[in-house]
């Protein structure tokens, strides 16, 4: 009998416990620790950020569909890995506190067989000072902010109704954040609210980025073809800010956020100040605060993740300069090379270097997105160490399933406003995630496989993945059809 | 027809200068959609169509590129 446990049940560790569930005989243990009682498709949370949408429709509770799948549920935060065991209990294990209701803060050890750290990410706030719920911005990141978030802007439409003339800043609040394409979306789902609220005129959109230009969403932007020319997610994109008259500030490090106003700096060192009356700024990720020690208690978390959190697996992390980058830096298995039988996929795993050419200030400020690695990457990944555990278990020696962010394409719809007859989106496909300049030499990306389009029609593709997603996490039957 | 809310002409009146000057210059380059290709962007029978064919290239990323 072997036990796999999984901390986090985001798009990674929910996927992966589905999976092994499913292929493992029942004598095998799955057991999933979560701090959050209830699984979030997060995709839908700019739906709800605008009040489109009930946070109820983006969020599943967990205990019910664990324990009709027979998957072990923890609801509490992961604190340490001992990947040696202790000195009384040789077997690896891993310590968590309760964060429920009936056990808060009470702590419990779990030994484990193979470990999937699948903890995403921890909203770092406390970045950019005065960045946050907690200070003077909103966030989409969670059901719970986006709720927040959309009481916030009804009051701002309700000024502008009053004939107030409102600044809406929109983007990233720090120079190396990632999930641009969120920003994206949610800038675009606002201008759309304030059109259909009436309200447009006496409302000024800006969208204030880290991105070295609009397009690159931390992808370092696509090419792709359209009516026989190549053209690229710069122009495409800077197309539709021209046509919903929304500003752009690009290649920004926001280094403070107070009432009502903002500083930030750009690639040309220079500092400027924007009011605003509202703000809606994503945060950094770092990884989650996750201690490792040895079987004598010396503390080892160097070992296993990088500094910023991120767990370390199968990738080249010497720190190449970025003429040197190349597809075979990226992991494969994401396994850890200093304990095989724990595992990172999604955006837990520590990434080797940006996606983006990264570029610093005169003042040292890094202002580079961070490689994103969410959504259908996450699931693929999750999905592959599945695979490899499922294979371990029957033979120790059964090689590693392999997935790299250099060979799997991913599938982005970004919303620019909601509505089936009226709504729209920007549906990007690309192909791989991480550009292979030497596979291909003239983009980086398959031109076949890369392609971008806006209309109603992207807007029907959300929506409908929003409803086979929620099916999917569900495990509702035949859900393992839907691919990740 | 137009957009309730919004101002019959396009809305390159509005004035980007005060943000960012250089992107500004960059988005006033772009290339602005047409009233007949913001028609079909919101078409019934044109997106119906498009759906389809974006479903297909989508299904082609996820049958070459899993893993």
């Amino acid at each position: 009998m072997a036990r796999v446990v999984i901390l986090g049940a985001g798009i990674a560790g929910h996927t992966a416990a589905l999976h092994l569930r499913r292929w493992l005989p029942r004598k095998h243990e799955i057991v999933v620790v979560s701090p959050n009682a209830d699984w979030n498709w997060i995709p839908s949370n700019i739906w709800v950020g605008v009040g489109r949408m009930e946070a109820a429709k983006v969020l599943i509770p967990l205990r019910p569909i664990y324990n009709r799948k027979g998957i072990g549920f923890h609801q509490a935060l992961a604190t340490a890995i001992r990947p040696e065991g202790t000195g009384e209990q040789p077997a690896p294990s891993v310590d968590f506190t309760y964060t429920d209701a009936e056990h808060h803060g009470q702590t419990g050890s779990l030994t484990y067989d193979y470990l999937i750290n699948a903890t995403g990410p921890q909203l770092n706030f406390a970045a950019t000072p005065g960045l946050g719920p907690d200070g003077h911005s909103y966030s989409v990141c969670t059901a719970e902010h986006a709720v927040e978030t959309a009481a916030a802007l009804e009051k701002v439409i309700a000024k502008l109704k009053a004939g107030e003339k409102q600044r809406l800043v929109i983007g990233v609040g720090h120079g190396t954040c990632t999930c641009e394409g969120a920003a994206f979306e949610y800038t675009f789902n606002v201008e759309h609210t304030l059109r259909s609220a009436g309200v447009r005129d006496l409302a000024e959109v800006v969208y204030l980025t880290n991105e070295h230009e609009l397009g690159d969403f931390g992808v370092n932007g696509m090419q792709f073809v359209e009516k026989g020319f190549l053209q690229s997610s710069r122009m495409w994109t800077e197309s539709l800010f021209r046509e919903r008259g929304v500003k752009a500030i690009t290649q920004a490090a926001v280094h403070e956020v107070m009432e009502g106003k903002l500083r930030y700096e750009q690639l040309d060192g220079k500092e400027h100040d924007l009011d605003f009356d509202f703000a809606m700024l994503l945060p950094p990720f770092k990884g989650a605060s996750l201690a490792a020690y040895d079987r004598n208690g010396d503390d080892i978390t160097s070992t296993l993740f990088a500094p910023s959190g991120f767990l370390k697996v199968d990738a080249d992390y010497s720190g190449k300069p970025y003429d040197e980058w190349s597809a075979e830096d990226w992991p494969h298995t994401y396994e850890s090379p200093a304990y095989p039988n724990i595992f990172a996929p999604g955006i837990a795993f520590a990434p080797p270097h940006p996606i983006s050419k990264p570029r610093k200030s005169p003042t040292g400020t890094v202002i580079t997105p961070a490689p994103p690695r969410t959504g259908m990457p996450s699931g693929i990944m999750a999905r592959t160490v599945a695979e490899t555990i499922r294979d371990r278990i029957k033979n120790p020696q059964a090689a590693a399933h392999r997935a790299s962010m250099t060979t799997m394409g991913a599938a982005c719809v970004a919303s620019a406003g909601a509505g089936l007859r009226d709504g729209s989106a920007a549906a990007m496909t690309m192909f791989p995630v991480v550009p292979d300049p030497r596979k291909y030499p003239q983009t980086g990306r398959d031109i076949a496989g890369t392609s971008g389009e806006l209309g109603l029609a992207g807007h029907w593709i959300k929506l409908m993945l929003h409803y086979m997603f929620i099916y999917k996490a569900k495990a509702r039957p035949f859900w393992w059809l839907i691919p990740e | 027809m137009a957009d309730p809310g919004v101002k019959d002409e396009s809305m390159d009146d509005i004035n980007y200068s005060d943000v960012d000057v250089r992107t500004a210059e960059s988005i006033a380059d772009a290339p602005l959609p047409t009233r007949a290709k913001l028609r079909m962007r919101q078409n019934l029978l044109v997106q119906g169509w498009r759906f389809a064919s974006i479903n297909l290239k989508m299904m082609r990323i996820i049958i070459h590129g899993h893993g």
